[in-house]
């Protein structure tokens, strides 16, 4: 279902940006592709979505340290500090859990009951 | 070359160096990425080393489901986030200072001049943004992640970190077509005034 979006273009913001990004079905970018070529209104949509994301993109300004010596120390303050921590694998040998079985408390009641009232062996009737 | 699942492995089975390696290979991406946040080279550092302790405590956790990349960046996030929250506690400000747009701008201003304004305007504007946009927006487009690593990081459904990048994205083109269209049909000056006037004032 197609809608004129603002513009006068066809498709919404939302379907050019899913474009961009790579994430329409491959018939539907196909669609989109021929609608391109023909709707100058979409085209400047699409066009403007990417202009911005290149902006974003430049307007990226995050310098890292070059000197491969700052990593190597970076690096070393990290596994000094690991060095201190338990190994990941380590298990304390109380923490380890105990093989018994465990019995629910209501379990052990019915238990008691069973042994107090339950006749060990079945009384044998003899009806003849 | 071992891959990180295979270190991984070895680290569990008891040996450290495997963890070095690992180390050698995240430190600089989580690095930046720590810096983006924080803005600051000191906290950063610290953010890296405090993340890849918790990843070592945690490791037996890891389970594979995800690369080992996406959960060394949640735990990052996940620390920087806790470390600016004690940093400035309840005040903790929304947006990172930045330098003012200068105003005195000179007619015959070159073009870097203004590439360079719309840069500072715009990175003024990805820290207005609410967190987990501004979260889906830089991972996306600063550190070029798939949207399904962006859902693992962030923790949450792959439609919902989808959402959060378009609306970071569509907001800011909002704002840039605002900017330039009240600028008296693209008169440089014009256009360098609302620049000044729409970069908000921060207290340094």
């Amino acid at each position: 279902m197609s809608q004129v979006s603002m513009w006068g273009g066809l498709y919404d913001e939302n379907w050019w940006l899913e474009y961009l990004e790579g994430e329409l079905e491959p018939s539907l970018k196909e669609d989109l592709k021929i609608l391109l070529k023909n709707s100058p209104a979409d085209r400047n949509c699409l066009n403007q979505l990417e202009r911005v994301k290149n902006l974003v993109k430049e307007s990226d300004e995050e310098a890292l340290p070059e000197d491969g010596r700052y990593y190597d120390d970076l690096h070393d303050r990290i596994m000094a500090a690991i060095e201190e921590e338990p190994l990941a694998s380590e298990e304390k040998e109380e923490d380890k859990p105990v093989n018994e079985v465990k019995r629910s408390w209501t379990a052990s009641v019915w238990c008691a009951f069973a042994r107090r009232w339950m006749p060990v062996q079945p009384r044998k009737f003899d009806f003849y | 070359m071992k891959s990180d699942i295979e270190l991984i492995s070895e680290v569990k089975a008891g040996n450290r160096k495997s963890f070095s390696e690992l180390v050698q290979r995240h430190q600089r991406a989580l690095l930046r990425l720590s810096l983006r946040f924080t803005k600051e080279q000191a906290l950063a550092e610290d953010i890296v080393q405090e993340s890849f302790i918790k990843a070592y405590q945690k490791l037996h956790l890891f389970e594979g489901r995800s690369s080992f990349k996406s959960w060394l960046y949640q735990i990052a996030l996940n620390t920087a986030r806790n470390k600016y929250r004690n940093r400035f506690g309840e005040n903790a400000p929304e947006t990172v200072n930045y330098e003012d747009v200068p105003l005195g701008v000179d007619p015959g201003a070159e073009t870097g001049m203004l590439r360079a304004d719309m840069r500072k305007f715009i990175r003024a504007e990805v820290d207005r943004l609410p967190e987990r946009q501004r979260i889906a927006l830089t991972l996306r487009i600063f550190e070029d992640l798939s949207f399904k690593e962006i859902a693992e990081i962030m923790q949450c459904p792959y439609d919902t970190a989808k959402a959060n990048y378009r609306h970071a994205l569509l907001k800011l083109k909002a704002r840039i077509e605002a900017l330039e269209l009240n600028d008296g049909m693209g008169s440089e000056m014009g256009w360098i005034e609302n620049l000044s006037k729409a970069v908000p004032e921060v207290d340094v």
